[in-house]
């Protein structure tokens, strides 16, 4: 008798009325059968034995109803029950070659992970629109003029004239972030980074309190002192208390009053700035006296515009629009706003500035293309991965299949498999991922101005790119089943140990992804050089200053409400105080550092305007103490420094750069010459002539610049500048107690180095982000590149280890052996290198223009890139080679896969 | 009067088919011939209704079932005692016991060998 168990029953058909009809009809069919060897006749046998089986069409019924419900129940106890044998073996196979599974969910994680992240901080950053209502009617205006040709703030003049278009937008406002010295009752004082706003700010772009309200426009023009905090301020310094509504909070001295906190949704209207609070523009500029003149100064840049259009107004009726207002701008105030142009354009694609703004798609382009790459060479590679071992499985499946396993119990059981690696993939993928936005989240920078970039795992653009690899990796976890499943049992089982010449096929083309996969690698990795190399050579090119031992701390004396003349007792003190201190060789001040946030421009009026110049001269300016021109090693060309004695008693005085002297007076000697550097600013005399240095960028045009004495034009902000051996660390707790003895309430903000202030500021900023990203895809873009190479030679091994097998029965030394594994890795690598280097001759040109000092053909960069990848590839290389090295002739030779 | 007939005796029928599963493993047809002979031919029950006793069986988890083939080779469903079928079928006989007991007890019947 017999027997195989219900579960195993693969042969039948689960047909519940067939196993209902077969097991009644066989009781039935036995029960005649009885009932004729006791001696009746067939026909009264048969009609006996309905008789004492009773209503066979009731209980037939009854059966097949049963007998659904239990096949019913039995699928689904078998599903479990064979998904759980499934998940183990899988695991377990899993385990069981670490190097595997390693490569590949590491592959699939560096995949899943830097798409994710780049996506991410694209769309937080990039794309995701402001958190008001109706966010699409909102649009940058910028202004350009003709003697500085990038989009940037403007008057609130022109603020003004804009807004007076109703016909246009429904409103406009004016916003620039501002630094505070905020005290809380008799507290220590501490910064605050506040907007100073239009005081329509609030209504018109429609942002609502979380607790008390906002201030009204009414309440803005009436200059009352208001204040509505963000929620971060609200939580950080009053521990979320609603009863902080109403109360007065200290900004520079003067109480403002809380009237509501906004929601943290909001996060301000200054790009990746996140705002402390606000305050009306109007209010705050009557109580400061460094800008008491702001509203009414038409040649101010100081005012960021959003305006909201009206639905329906269509784009170029607004441009038109605006060129009107513009030239009625300049017409009303020529010397202001001379060559007036407004840059219009939607917030969305204002981002991260309106001045550079039609690059970002360009940046956003490459660095999506390049991930995207990454994670198509990811699901290649795990593909890839799968195939290779499941060509070293395919007699152990041919062999299950033989045993009696359906092919779709065996596809299932692949299937399982797969999605284990994949699922570990998206685990490592998320972990890197959400590690590497948390590292952008903790940069810090050493500006006034909270940067906050906040960003999130957008969790949306993660699933897609779990479901691609996801799909790759089942898809291709699948292949050697269907190939099993296709092949005649006998056929697969016989072919797989030589190797048939399908997967020969397949080889082929695996070995021409590996050479891709390297030749992008020596793309990312040579852009990585050059990228690594600029931010080397722009911390050490010549920005014509003083780049090293130089340590520089803010200070605004206007937040402890000083006049002039204690002021300047102030800093003269404190420049005394510093000299004195071990270890530093000079000490000066100056109102605004190079390539810092702090810069302002000055039109220059000349006594005798030259007849190739109509009108002012614009130019950066800075204001300087004796001393600071020699103390940053700045090139005097001729004439002489300021000196102590240049103060409020003797003849003014200012100094200008040689762009400056070269534009105003291109044949003539600037020394002598007598220019104003404001209209209500008396005639100062030029002494000196400096060298150019570098203001904003590291690969820009010399700008016109002058320099004014700090002892005849007063500057309550100005950084402290000492030229030291000392380390920084040393000089911060004594610096500290200096400013501290002049006077315990003054701010004081932590010291930085010059390094610091450069790498961290707008122009390095970039190219160190691009450094550092393009350094990480290449890194991702390696370790592809070699799981790659490791599949692929470790496939080619087991392919040939009949014939490795062979040679060395016939006398192959090992060492032969292993050359010839080497060989063919090595001629990957080389393809892939020199079509790689091929590539990256013809696409660095596109990066030219954001280079410093090095050119797309840079050696150092490329050589570089060809050794790592040549080095780590004989590291990959090496695995299956010694694998090959170390077969046994004789098992060799009867190796099934 | 006559429902309850029926609900008394399907419970003994559920009885009398574990009871005969723990004396061998067999099919349907074995079943019956097994109360048949044990029961001397006196419950005269409808064979075809031993089937939805025995899936319904079977779905309690008290016996179970698997395919195979008879001494002619003809394919049928082997029905066999689970360990709970075991423990339920001594219980049962149990319950039975007392009850059979009470009711001899209340009709003053003297049971021949209970």
């Amino acid at each position: 008798m017999s027997r195989h168990r219900d579960e195993q029953r693969g042969v039948f058909k689960a047909d519940p009325k067939a196993a209902v009809n077969d097991e009644l009809g066989f009781h039935i069919d036995r029960l005649t059968n009885d009932l004729i060897a006791r001696g009746l006749s067939p026909e009264r046998a048969r009609a006996e034995a309905l008789r004492k089986f009773g209503d066979l069409e009731r209980v037939r019924a009854e059966c097949e109803q049963l007998e659904r419900a239990r096949e019913h129940r039995r699928s689904r106890v078998q599903w479990i029950h064979d998904f759980g044998t499934d998940v183990r073996y899988g695991v377990r196979s899993l385990v069981r070659q670490p190097l595997f599974t390693f490569a590949a969910a590491i592959t699939l994680g560096l995949g899943i992970g830097a798409n994710a992240a780049i996506f991410s901080a694209v769309d937080a950053l990039l794309l995701r629109p402001l958190t008001v209502p109706n966010a699409g009617e909102l649009y940058v205006i910028a202004a350009k003029t003709r003697d500085f040709d990038l989009a940037t703030n403007t008057s609130y003049a022109n603020f003004q004239a804009i807004r007076a278009r109703r016909d246009l937008f429904s409103d406009v406002v004016a916003f620039q972030g501002m630094k505070f010295s905020m005290r809380l009752g008799s507290g220590d004082a501490q910064p605050l980074f506040a907007g100073t706003v239009s005081s329509n700010y609030f209504d018109a772009l429609g942002v609502r309190t979380v607790v008390g309200r906002t201030f009204s426009e009414r309440e803005g023009e009436q200059r009352l002192p208001l204040i509505v905090l963000s929620e971060r301020v609200w939580e950080r310094n009053f521990q979320r208390d609603p009863s902080v509504i109403g109360s007065a909070v200290s900004l520079n001295g003067v109480p403002y009053t809380v009237t509501g906190v906004l929601p943290r949704s909001f996060d301000g209207t200054l790009p990746m700035i996140a705002l402390d609070a606000y305050v009306p523009v109007a209010t705050w500029v009557m109580h400061e006296r460094a800008y008491a003149g702001l509203l009414e100064d038409r040649s101010s840049g100081y005012f960021r515009l959003l305006a909201r259009v009206k639905p329906g107004v269509p784009d170029a009726h607004v441009q038109a629009s605006l060129r009107q207002v513009a030239s009625e701008l300049e017409r009303d105030s020529p010397d202001a706003n001379r060559g007036l142009q407004f840059v219009y354009a939607p917030e969305l694609r204002s981002r991260p500035d309106i001045a550079v703004a039609e690059r970002t798609p360009w940046v956003i382009a490459v660095f999506v293309g390049l991930v995207g790459l990454l994670l198509v060479v990811a699901c290649a590679n795990v593909a890839n991965l799968l195939l290779v071992r499941a060509t070293r499985r395919q007699s152990d499946i041919a062999l299950r299949r033989a045993l009696g396993a359906s092919g779709g119990r065996v596809m299932r059981q692949l299937i399982t498999e797969s999605t284990l690696l994949a699922l570990l993939g998206l685990v490592l993928g998320a972990l890197l991922g959400s590690a590497a936005l948390a590292w952008v989240n903790s940069l810090r920078f050493s500006l006034d101005a909270p940067v906050v970039f906040g960003l999130q795992m957008n969790w949306r653009v993660f699933g897609l790119a779990a479901l691609a690899a996801g799909v790759a990796g089942i898809v291709a976890g699948l292949a050697p089943g269907l190939f099993g499943a296709r092949m005649g049992l006998a056929r697969s089982l016989s072919e797989v140990g030589r190797g048939g010449s399908g997967s020969r096929v397949r080889h082929r083309v695996r070995r021409g992804l590996v050479v891709a996969q390297v030749a992008g690698c020596v793309v990312l990795l040579v852009f990585a050089g050059l990228f690594t190399r600029s931010v080397r050579q722009a911390l050490s090119s010549d920005l014509g200053f003083r780049t090293s031992r130089l340590i520089l701390m803010d200070l605004d004396v206007g937040l402890q409400r000083y006049d002039s003349s204690r002021g300047n007792a102030f800093f003269a003190q404190l420049r005394e105080r510093a000299r004195a201190l071990p270890g530093v060789r000079e000490a000066v001040t100056a109102m605004s550092v190079p390539f810092g946030g702090n810069l302002n421009s000055a039109s220059v009026t000349l006594e005798r305007p030259s007849p190739a110049l109509v009108g002012t001269v614009e130019a950066f300016r800075n204001t300087v103490s004796d001393g600071y021109l020699s103390a940053l090693g700045m090139r005097l060309v001729s004439g002489r420094d300021f000196t102590a004695q240049d103060d409020s008693a003797a003849p003014p005085v200012v100094i200008v750069n040689e762009a400056f002297a070269a534009r105003v007076w291109p044949n003539e000697d600037a020394v002598g010459k007598r220019l104003r550097t404001a209209p209500d600013r008396p005639l100062a005399e030029v002494i000196g002539v400096v060298g150019n240095s570098k203001v904003l960028f590291v690969n820009e045009q010399p700008w016109s610049f002058v320099y004014e004495p700090q002892t005849q034009r007063y500057q309550g902000t100005r950084t402290l500048h000492l030229v030291t051996d000392a380390p920084a660390q040393s000089l911060a707790g004594p610096l500290r107690q200096i400013v501290r003895e002049l006077d315990a309430g003054m701010l004081v903000p932590p010291i930085r180095t010059i390094e610091s202030h450069l790498r961290d500021g707008n122009a390095f900023f970039f190219i160190r982000l691009a450094a550092t990203l393009a350094a990480a895809l290449g890194f991702i873009g390696l370790v592809q590149a070699l799981v790659g190479l490791y599949g692929v030679l470790a496939f080619a091994v087991s392919l040939r280890t009949r014939e490795l097998g062979l040679r060395m029965a016939l006398g192959a030394s090992r060492g032969a052996v292993l050359r010839s594994v080497f060989a063919e890795g090595g001629a990957l690598v080389g393809a892939g290198l020199v079509i790689g280097i091929a590539l990256a001759f013809a696409s660095s040109r596109v990066i030219r223009a954001v280079l410093i000092g090095v050119g797309p053909t840079d050696l150092i960069a490329y050589s570089g890139a060809c050794v790592l990848l040549g080095l780590c590839g004989l590291c990959a290389c090496y695995i299956p080679a010694r694998r090959a090295a170390r077969l046994e002739p004789v098992a060799a030779l009867r190796a099934d896969g | 009067m006559a429902s309850n007939s029926l609900e008394l005796l399907r419970g003994t029928l559920d009885l009398l088919i574990m009871r005969a599963l723990s004396v061998q493993e067999t099919h349907g047809y074995g079943v019956a011939r097994w109360i048949e002979r044990a029961t001397g031919d006196a419950l005269q029950i409808e064979e075809g209704s031993l089937y939805p006793a025995l899936y319904r069986l079977e779905r309690r988890g008290w016996i179970g079932s698997e395919w195979g083939f008879s001494e002619n080779n003809r394919r049928a469903r082997f029905y066999r005692l689970t360990k709970r079928g075991k423990e339920q079928l001594t219980t049962e006989t149990d319950t039975f016991a007392r009850f059979a007991r009470a009711v001899f007890l209340a009709l003053g019947i003297r049971p021949a060998t209970a």
